[in-house]
């Protein structure tokens, strides 16, 4: 009788353990659909990958979803050391952040690695083997505030990102790949843009958003202020040789503040002497700067000047920087059934300096060929 | 769709959408292809 009653309260706390057990974690899923992140947003990456481990235990883990094409998608082939996109002119897509339009992209210059900044100050790190993310980078817990995100660049060396946020007037910096967060350089209210001499000895900010345009150049050794260029940017680039900045005077879309400058001109200053290089003068409103070294080639979005009989089309345009003559006036194409833009975004010169990619607002980016101004096709973003 | 940008070997040309994503493309594939105006 005893040994029933023991055997029976046995079984009864067997039964009630395998009630309480919680059932075995299913097994990771090879096909993930978007991932709800941190604050909500929906993050999704329709790559194959594997997972790589954050490298670093001083930034925070941000759990990377590991994902295959949804069905819909098209059929995609092997790109870039794995990392897939579809097949053609269909764009693939790394990240999506539904309340953040517009997050600013860089890429690394030495891993293949991909940056975005982002409204809550955030830098995401990601890897294109893959298409992972691979890091956050924000400020330290003790930080008062993180600040929008408008400009990224990274260091030649591939061992510093630098972020403006106007908001804050100041331009953070985090060492790489640890991802530490470095230090805030103070650039001042309203800095939109920041920018590496190609050799890592200066680092420029540029002031425009609600303050009278001007350029900060820092010596990145000593992380002193070493030339504070007034009326300048808030478009910039350096030259080669990381001692010319190119950069712009008078009327600029990107600066609320009005310049008291009347004329537009791209300007090549020597910033260590405070003196202006090259000023070569342009009807409109600028908007961005690119240099391409080895053609000395500048390139320039603008909206022109309204006035009487000139083409109101905002357009790019290709200045030999030696001799400030037009290489190319790049407007839309005359067979552009297209919506037409709203304005001029930024400009970008392909490494070999042989294509020149133009954005538009709100949603358009057109490459032209250098050397002849030939328009080669124009990219709009996808319907989802 | 702004801010583009185009990789350190010449491969890649990124640019981000008001939706929040970053599109990729292959400017090899830009180049070869019909144009999507």
């Amino acid at each position: 009788m005893f040994r029933t009653t023991q055997l029976t309260a046995l079984m009864i706390l067997m039964l009630m353990w395998a009630a309480c057990t919680p059932p075995p974690a299913p097994e990771p899923e090879s096909a993930v659909a978007p991932v709800a992140g941190e604050n909500g947003e929906v993050e999704a990456v329709p790559i194959s990958a594997t997972v790589s481990p954050t490298p670093s235990a001083t930034v925070e883990a941000i759990p990377a979803p590991s994902a295959t094409p949804p069905p819909e998608s098209p059929a995609t082939t092997a790109g870039i050391s794995g990392f897939q996109l579809p097949e053609g002119q269909e764009p693939g897509w790394l990240y999506h952040l539904t309340d953040d339009p517009h997050p600013r992209v860089t890429f690394s210059p030495t891993e293949n690695v991909l940056a975005t900044g982002h409204r809550d100050g955030r830098v995401l790190l990601w890897d294109l083997d893959t298409g992972r993310q691979l890091q956050a980078l924000d400020r330290p817990v003790s930080a008062p505030s993180s600040g929008e995100i408008t400009a990224l660049a990274f260091s030649p060396d591939g061992a510093l990102i630098a972020a403006a946020k106007p908001g804050l007037g100041t331009v953070d910096l985090w060492q790489l790949p640890t991802g530490e967060f470095a230090q805030a350089l103070e650039a001042g209210q309203g800095v939109v843009d920041v920018a590496f001499s190609p050799a890592h000895r200066f680092l420029a900010g540029a002031i425009g958003r609600g303050q009278r345009p001007r350029v900060v150049v820092w010596d990145t050794e000593s992380w002193t202020a070493q030339a504070t260029l007034e009326e300048a940017g808030p478009a910039i680039a350096f030259t080669q040789d990381g001692l010319t900045l190119v950069t712009h005077s008078g009327a600029s879309l990107a600066a609320s503040a009005p310049s008291t400058d009347p004329e537009s001109a791209i300007v090549l200053w020597d910033f260590a002497k405070g003196q202006q290089k090259q000023a070569i003068p342009v009807d409109g409103f600028i908007v961005s700067v690119d240099y391409h070294a080895e053609q000395d080639l500048v390139a320039a979005t603008l909206l022109p000047v309204m006035s009487e009989g000139a083409d109101p089309a905002p357009r790019a345009l290709l200045l030999d920087a030696r001799s400030g003559a037009t290489v190319h006036s790049l407007g839309l194409p005359p067979d552009d059934s297209a919506p037409p833009p709203t304005g001029p975004d930024f400009v970008a010169f392909t490494p070999d300096g042989s294509l020149l990619a133009v954005g538009y607002q709100p949603d358009r980016i057109d490459l032209w060929r250098v050397a002849t101004g030939e328009h080669l096709l124009t990219l709009h973003s996808p319907a989802d | 769709m702004r801010y583009p940008v185009v990789s350190s070997d010449g491969s890649l040309l990124a640019a981000s959408s008001s939706d929040g994503r970053i599109l990729l493309w292959r400017i090899i594939d830009l180049l070869q292809g019909p144009t999507n105006e």
